[in-house]
C-alpha cells in the first residue's frame, strides 16, 4: 500500500509511541514531507536510535546528520506545547504553517543536538531532539552509527558538548591550539585572538585581536513589525 | 643496518637478536636461547601533508603504513575551515547564498539549489499562515525558473564528473584526460557566464526563483554542446575504461558493501556503487519538477572504485539525456515567484524609477532583507557529490539563526581509513580520488 507522504509519517509515529513510548517526549510532523520532529531525553537516546536501526519496520539505518544548536539568543514567541503530553502526538499543521517548530527549551536548556536518520526502503526521515544543559554531556552513538564519530567530533570541536564513550573525541576543524568553542553564541564573530608571523622570532605568535573597524551588524528592528500572529 | 636510519621508526626485532647472540658468545656460556622479550611493533608513520598534488586541496593524512601496506589512516582536516556556518548567522538570506557557491567549489549551483529551496519552504509556510490556506494555494516557484534550475542542476553534475574523473585519472597517472576535461568544464563555464555574469561562482540560483532569465541564444548552445559532448565522454571511454593499466589500479580498490555504506553515511555515488539504487532526484523524495524527466539511475555490483568510475561516466550521459528534454520542455514565463516583498522581479531596476511600492520594496529587500518566519528547515539534494543538505533554523529576522550544511565529502572522508585498510599506499590516492572530495565542502 503506497501512503502519501504525511500519512506515511503518521502510520510511523503510530508505530514507535505503541512500541516504546517511554523513549519519546512527543512527535511532531511535518506536513510537507511527512518527516517526524522527535522529542527526547539525553538519557533515551541510545535506546531509541538502536530501536530506530533495527527494527524490521522501520530500518532507519543510515544516520545522514548529527549537529548542534544553540538556543541562547533565541526567543520562541509563538505559543508552545510543552513536552509532558505522551499519549497524543500533535499534527501542528493544521492551523500554523509547514515547519514551525513546535518546542520550547526549559530555562537551562542551552544546546540542542539534533540526529538526523534516514530509512531507505521507508523513505523516511526523523529528526530527532535533545535539549542539553550547559555543562551536560550525552552518550556517544558511534557505536551505532559509525558515521556519528567525526559529526560528534565537530560538535565537540565547535560546541563544547562531550560524548561520552566516543572512541576518538578531539578537535577536528579548528586549528591545533585554539581555545573557546567557536559556533556558540557567545563566541564573537572575529574570535579573541589573531594569529602572525613575526620576523623578529622567526615563528609564528598568538596575540590578542585588534581589528581597525568594528564588523558592522545593522539591526533593522522596526517599530511597526505586524509580524507577530 | 638499515633498521637504525632515522626515519624509519619500526622497531626491529631483528637488531635486538643479534645483541643476544653476541653477548651470549662473548660471555662463553652454554648458549641460552634469548629472552622472549615483550616487544612493542610500532607501525611506520608518514605524514602525507597539506601540500601534496594528489591530496586534492588541503587535506592531511597521518597514515600507518606496515611495509607499503595501510594499517589505519587519520585525516586531519580544517585547513580549509572559514567559519561559513557562523558567517552566515551575521548576514541576510540575500547575503548569505554566495557562501553557498564557495563550499563545493566545482559543482556551485547545486548548493545554491539546496539553499534557495530551504529558504522557500521557511517562507512559504508563513504565506500559507497569512493567507489562512492549504498547501496547495502556498507559493510556488514559476515552471520555468524550475526548469532552469533543473538545467543548470545537471550542467553542474556535468561539470563536477568531470573534474571528478579526470583529476582522479591524474593521480592514478593519466596525465591527458584532466586537460580534456577542463577543457570541456571551459564551454560549461562559459554558459555559467552567460547567464550569471560569473564563470564558476554565480549566486544564480536564488530563494525565489532565478536570478535572471536565459539571455538569447544560450539554449540553442547547450544543445550544440549536447550533441558533441557525448563523442567526448567516449573518448574519455576509451582512453580508460577498457585500459588494462586503469582496470588493474581500480577494480578491487576500497570495496565498500552495502550495509557498510549506509551505516558510515555515504550517499550519492558512494551509494550507488554498492548496489543501493538512491537518488533523491528519484520517486518520493523528487524537487523541482524532476519527477517529469525521464532518466535512469546507474548501481554498481562490486562497490570497487571501477564501480565508481563507471557509474559518474553514465550519470554524465544520463544528465546529457535530462538536459535534452529540458530545452524542449522549456515554457516562458516568469523566472521569480510573484511575490514583491520575498524576491525583486527581474525588472526591478527600472520599475523603481516609476513604480512607488516598487522602491519600497527594492529598498526593503536590499538594506534590511527579507523577515523570514521563525520555522526551521531540513533541505536536501542530489549534489553531484552526494546528499547535500541545509538546515536552517529562522527567527522571524532578516538573519538565519542557524545555518547547518552537511557536506557529503566530510562523511566519504570519514570512511577512508576503513576504505583503504589492507591497501597499498597508492591505493589511498585512488581512494581519495574515487570519494570525490573537496575541501571548500568537507571543511567548510
Amino acid at each position: 500500500m503506497v501512503l502519501k507522504t504525511k500519512d506515511k509519517g503518521i502510520h510511523i509515529a503510530n508505530l514507535i509511541f505503541k512500541l516504546v513510548p517511554n523513549l519519546v517526549n512527543q512527535i511532531q510532523i511535518v506536513e510537507k514531507t511527512g518527516e517526524l520532529r522527535i522529542l527526547t531525553d539525553s538519557s533515551k537516546i541510545n535506546n531509541l536510535l538502536t530501536f530506530l536501526k533495527n527494527h524490521t519496520m522501520l530500518n532507519f539505518h543510515a544516520l545522514q546528520d548529527l549537529f548542534a544548536i544553540d538556543y541562547l539568543d533565541y526567543s520562541f514567541s509563538l505559543s508552545k506545547i510543552k513536552s509532558s503530553n505522551l499519549n497524543n502526538f500533535t499534527n501542528v499543521n493544521n492551523k500554523m504553517g509547514i515547519c514551525i517548530c513546535d518546542y520550547e527549551l526549559n530555562k537551562d536548556e542551552r544546546f540542542q543536538v539534533n540526529y538526523y536518520v534516514l530509512s531507505l526502503p521507508y523513505e523516511m526521515r526523523i529528526l530527532i531532539k535533545v535539549n542539553l544543559k550547559n555543562l551536560s554531556f550525552i552518550d556517544s552513538v558511534s557505536n551505532i552509527y559509525n558515521s556519528a564519530s567525526w559529526l560528534e567530533r565537530e560538535i565537540w570541536d565547535l560546541f563544547g558538548i562531550f560524548f561520552k564513550n566516543h572512541p576518538d573525541l578531539r578537535r577536528i576543524l579548528t586549528d591545533y591550539g585554539f581555545e573557546g568553542y567557536a559556533l556558540r553564541k557567545d563566541f564573537p564573530l572575529s574570535g579573541y585572538t589573531e594569529i602572525m608571523y613575526t620576523t623578529e622570532l622567526k615563528k609564528i605568535t598568538v596575540k590578542p585581536l585588534e581589528l581597525t573597524q568594528e564588523y558592522r551588524a545593522f539591526d533593522f528592528v522596526s517599530p511597526w513589525d505586524i509580524k507577530k500572529i | 643496518m638499515f633498521d637504525n636510519l632515522i626515519f624509519a621508526k619500526k622497531e626491529s626485532q631483528i637488531s635486538d637478536k643479534n645483541i643476544n647472540i653476541n653477548q651470549n658468545i662473548n660471555q662463553n656460556i652454554n648458549i641460552n636461547l634469548p629472552e622472549e622479550k615483550e616487544k612493542k611493533l610500532r607501525n611506520f608513520s608518514l605524514n602525507f601533508g597539506p601540500q601534496h598534488p594528489a591530496a586534492h586541496g588541503v587535506l592531511r593524512l597521518v597514515l600507518e603504513l606496515d611495509g607499503e601496506v595501510v594499517t589505519r589512516v587519520d585525516p586531519h582536516i580544517g585547513l580549509l575551515h572559514r567559519g561559513t556556518e557562523k558567517l552566515i548567522e551575521y548576514k541576510n538570506y540575500m547575503q548569505a547564498l554566495p557562501y553557498f557557491d564557495r563550499l563545493d567549489y566545482v559543482s556551485m549551483m547545486a548548493q545554491e539549489h539546496a539553499y534557495s529551496l530551504a529558504v522557500e519552504q521557511l517562507y512559504s509556510s508563513y504565506y500559507a499562515k497569512t493567507l489562512g490556506s492549504s498547501e496547495s494555494l502556498a507559493f510556488e516557484i514559476p515552471a520555468r525558473a524550475q526548469y532552469i534550475r533543473i538545467l543548470f542542476g545537471e550542467i553542474t553534475r556535468i561539470l563536477n564528473h568531470l573534474l571528478a574523473i579526470t583529476t582522479h585519472a591524474m593521480d592514478v597517472g593519466a596525465l591527458s584526460p584532466m586537460l580534456w576535461g577542463f577543457e570541456e568544464r571551459e564551454k560549461l563555464m562559459e554558459f555559467y557566464e552567460r547567464v550569471s555574469g560569473a564563470r564558476m561562482h554565480a549566486a544564480y540560483i536564488r530563494p525565489g526563483g532565478v536570478a535572471q532569465d536565459l539571455p538569447l541564444g544560450l539554449c540553442d548552445d547547450v544543445h550544440q554542446f549536447t550533441i558533441d559532448f557525448g563523442r567526448r565522454i567516449d573518448e574519455y571511454e576509451e582512453m580508460l575504461s577498457g585500459n588494462r593499466i586503469w582496470k588493474q589500479r581500480l577494480v578491487d580498490i576500497g570495496i565498500v558493501k552495502a550495509e557498510e555504506a549506509l551505516n558510515w553515511g555515504f550517499s550519492g555515488v558512494m551509494l550507488r556503487g554498492s548496489g543501493i539504487a538512491w537518488d533523491l532526484r528519484k520517486a518520493g523524495n523528487s524537487y523541482d519538477r524532476y519527477n517529469e524527466f525521464d532518466f535512469n539511475i546507474p548501481v554498481g555490483t562490486n562497490g570497487d572504485c571501477y564501480d565508481r568510475f563507471l557509474i559518474r561516466i553514465e550519470e554524465m550521459r544520463q544528465s546529457l539525456r535530462i538536459i535534452n528534454q529540458v530545452l524542449n520542455k522549456l515554457v516562458p514565463g516568469e523566472t521569480k515567484v510573484d511575490l514583491r516583498k520575498f524576491t525583486n522581479s527581474s525588472n526591478s531596476r527600472g520599475l523603481m524609477k516609476t513604480s512607488m511600492e516598487a522602491l519600497i520594496h527594492h529598498f526593503k529587500i536590499y538594506t534590511e532583507g527579507v523577515s523570514v518566519p521563525q520555522g526551521e528547515y531540513y533541505a536536501t539534494i542530489e549534489a553531484p557529490k552526494g546528499e547535500f543538505g541545509v538546515f536552517l533554523v529562522s527567527n522571524d529576522s532578516p538573519r538565519p539563526y542557524r545555518c547547518r550544511i552537511r557536506a557529503p565529502g566530510f562523511l566519504h572522508l570519514q570512511g577512508l581509513s576503513f576504505m583503504s585498510k589492507n591497501h597499498m599506499l597508492a591505493d589511498v590516492v585512488t581512494i581519495i580520488g574515487t570519494q570525490d572530495i573537496v575541501f571548500g565542502e568537507v571543511d567548510r
